[in-house]
């Protein structure tokens, strides 16, 4: 089997399935927010000018810190969990496919529903503008100049921030049966990683994957985080092939 | 069986898993983060002065409170019932010759015990930590100060109370649902939306909201506050059991 069938199985496997619902329910968290706190409390009046642009970028912080990279680290423990819950691993193991297609196609199965999250968070933030726009008729949000360039890149810097943490904690999913492993591992990692960051502002976070998402807050790491960007697609690329490593003895003792 | 054999049975089900081993790395973060806090440059200067004090009721204390222990408690109430889910033995249960009232409140009782044995674990290595600051950067002269009890146990008791209403509906939420991800996620959301409507919002009505009890405790907008979310807490304890009991009651006479 190709790659691309052993995708469309993942991708069989996930439809109708509690990561699809999962993935947006998360997405929707975001914008939700943001759209309650713009209605109920008003746009302060600093930010009229250029709200358009400022849901998208600054309000994508939040997300972008608290929710996607708690979503990627429940994700990536529910994915592979699927399987053990089901006890199919060894079919899958038996099924005509190579190992590196079952792995790849597991992992770009998580990138694929980061995909969805990012999109789904982009559509119902415009919805969000758009209801803005009919409560606050003065602001005329929708009509105020979308910086496209900067939008799509606090996206790109966020996927590139995560995609180490991304990789470690797909590898913790396959290597742990048990559920809650990987889940308290990568929750302690986040907490950890957000404090060094925010907290005591520490020189060990250049080299912490799990502290680079939280890199945009604070001014004094802002400039750095394409930096950690880059750091971070190295560590995924490591931690990928350490994974696929232990996942190819997978079949003498599922 | 009386309440005693039940809770013992639910002791003898979760020896040697993985609940035990979370229990005892929780209670671990706190105080390394008071250790790596307290041995700042800019923060031993403060901590010279009233050493025991400021590192037992200082920033190890709120994180502990604010973030440790409600993630904790999301992830353990969740893993508690997923054993039984997980085994398919909730049928084994209900067949039981014990009340089902005993199996739900030893149940409970163990996710109190859990809860109480991070709360003494974190404070017993709380000492260690400062002895650490103590000795590896900067000698505090321990001996000279003392530790005021009195703030010491209603600072820690403050923190167990303000998380028994998230304790009380994790609980209900994890025997609720078959798949562990949805009492995971549902924790998780109300747990940051209630840190956004305190932080961001500054939303009035937050005394009314059990997730910002422990944020609230430890920033309080008023010192009268502490104790209406204290009451509110128990409160909300005790609604939330008897909803949980209620449900369980009814699922049991349904499967």
């Amino acid at each position: 089997m190709s790659l691309y069938t052993s995708l469309r199985s993942e991708l069989l496997k996930t439809k109708r399935t509690a990561p699809l619902y999962f993935t947006f329910a998360a997405a929707a968290f975001g914008p939700f927010m943001s759209m309650l706190d713009l209605v109920l409390d008003g746009v302060a009046e600093e930010h009229t000018k250029d709200i358009f642009n400022e849901m998208f970028t600054t309000k994508f912080m939040m997300p972008s810190i608290v929710v996607l990279p708690l979503f990627i680290i429940l994700l990536c423990t529910l994915l592979p969990h699927m399987e053990y819950k089901n006890n199919t691993w060894k079919q899958v193991l038996i099924s005509p496919q190579t190992k590196v297609n079952i792995f790849l196609a597991k992992y770009i199965n998580i990138q694929l529903l980061i995909g969805v999250f990012l999109i789904t968070d982009l559509l119902l933030t415009t919805i969000s503008a758009v209801v803005l726009h009919i409560t606050e008729p003065g602001l005329n949000v929708l009509n105020q100049p979308l910086d496209g360039y900067a939008i799509m890149m606090s996206r790109l810097s966020a996927y590139a921030a995560l995609s180490g943490i991304c990789a470690i904690q797909f590898w913790l999913g396959l290597v742990f049966r048990n559920f809650i492993i990987p889940i308290a591992i990568g929750i302690a990692l986040w907490f950890i990683g957000s404090i060094l960051v925010l907290e005591l502002q520490s020189d060990f976070v250049a080299y912490f994957p799990y502290s680079f998402h939280a890199y945009g807050k604070l001014p004094k790491y802002d400039p750095l985080f394409n930096e950690a960007g880059l750091t971070s697609i190295v560590y995924a690329v490591i931690f990928l092939t350490a994974g696929f490593l232990g996942f190819r003895k997978r079949r003498l003792n599922p | 069986m009386n309440l005693i054999l039940s809770f013992r049975s639910e002791i003898l089900k979760t020896k040697r898993t993985s609940i035990w081993y979370m229990a005892i790395v929780t209670a671990l973060i706190a105080p390394i983060y008071s250790f790596l806090n307290s041995s700042a440059p800019y923060r031993l200067a403060q901590i010279k002065n009233d050493p025991w004090n400021f590192h037992f009721m200082g920033f190890g204390g709120l994180l502990l409170n604010m973030m440790i222990l409600p993630a904790f408690l999301i992830l353990v109430c969740t893993l508690l019932s997923q054993l039984e889910y997980r085994n398919n033995t909730w049928k084994q249960i209900y067949i039981s010759p014990q009340p089902l009232k005993n199996v739900f409140v030893s149940k409970y009782l163990i996710v109190q015990l859990l809860l109480l044995g991070v709360i003494l674990l974190s404070c017993l290595l709380m000492f260690g930590s400062l002895y650490a600051v103590d000795s590896f950067k900067e000698n505090l002269n321990l001996s000279r100060h003392h530790l005021n009890w009195e703030m010491f146990l209603i600072f820690w008791g403050r923190i167990y109370v303000t998380v028994l209403a998230i304790s009380a509906l994790q609980f209900w939420l994890g025997l609720r649902f078959k798949n562990f991800i949805v009492p995971i996620v549902i924790g998780i959301c109300l747990w940051i939306a209630g840190a956004m409507m305190m932080e961001e919002h500054q939303w009035k009505h937050d005394d009314k909201y059990p997730y910002i009890y422990p944020m609230r405790n430890n920033f309080p907008k008023n010192p009268s506050e502490r104790t209406t979310i204290l009451w509110g807490s128990v409160i909300y304890t005790v609604i939330f059991l008897t909803a949980g009991y209620i449900d369980f009651n009814k699922r049991r006479s349904t499967s």
